[in-house]
């Protein structure tokens, strides 16, 4: 890589810095550090003589931009809900189970396997391990943090993400990214945080 | 009697700073305008256009 690429990347405080409309300073140390590698992956991606690595190239693009759309969107629904801006369980219910009793059995057909008693509750989801992209996407609308259209694009980066699974054992996904489609996830990101950054300023 | 020193308070390192402690400060320290510059002659102008914004 040519030492004008690097030259280009900027400094990781300097892009904490354009991340000033999140107070979470951990977020917005690691969205500063996702964004910097994504520039670089860009300065990269215009090197010559790249030919195939293009391709996980563009693919890591996806998935750094995604996500840190991702944990945009969920810390600026989290924001709301602390200035009262929206209910506690806008991000939807999940079961939770909890054991409470176990009896083995020691006849041969029950051999190796337990009887349990557990409880079943539906509690509003809080945290990461619960929510899913889909959730913060849905709960952000909810909240008027993005409109419809911005919810279709949010929706759009996250099907992008997805397709790309690296452990997937049955057929390889369709994801072929070009320039194209990485120049669109950029456009995509760029007005959700523009929007995002309106809103959270107004709180 | 002996001088008092005050002892400077222990500033609490940032995550960033760790990581350059750790790797080295590098080369990448464009300003973000150097940075949006680069990104629109390149094709990427939506991602200049968020790192500078029009005021």
């Amino acid at each position: 890589m040519s030492t004008i690429s690097i030259g280009s990347i900027p400094s990781a405080q300097a892009l904490e810095a354009r991340f000033a409309f999140v107070k979470n300073q951990t977020l917005k140390t690691n969205l500063a550090i996702y964004l910097r590698y994504v520039i670089l992956l860009l300065a990269l991606s215009e090197e010559s003589n790249l030919g195939s690595l293009h391709y996980s190239i563009y693919k890591d693009i996806v998935v750094y931009t995604a996500s840190s759309i991702e944990s945009t969107l969920e810390y600026a629904v989290r924001e709301y809900i602390v200035k009262g801006k929206a209910k506690q369980d806008i991000f939807g219910y999940s079961w939770h189970y909890s054991e409470l009793a176990k009896i083995n059995h020691e006849c041969i057909d029950f051999s190796g396997a337990s009887f349990v008693v557990q409880k079943k509750e539906s509690t509003y989801k809080t945290n990461s391990r619960d929510l899913g992209f889909d959730d913060i996407n849905k709960a952000a609308k909810t909240a008027k943090i993005i409109d419809e259209h911005l919810y279709a694009k949010a929706e759009d980066l996250r099907k992008k993400r997805n397709l790309i699974h690296l452990s997937s054992l049955e057929k390889s996904s369709d994801d072929y990214i070009k320039k194209a489609d990485v120049t669109k996830c950029l456009e995509d990101a760029k007005v959700i945080l523009l929007a995002v950054e309106t809103k959270l300023n107004a709180l | 009697m002996a001088e008092k020193t005050t002892k400077p308070s222990a500033k609490q390192q940032t995550k960033i700073e760790k990581i350059e402690e750790l790797y080295g400060k590098g080369k990448a320290t464009a300003t973000l305008e150097e940075t949006s510059k680069f990104l629109t002659s390149k094709g990427f102008g939506a991602l200049a256009e968020f790192l500078t914004p029009a005021k």
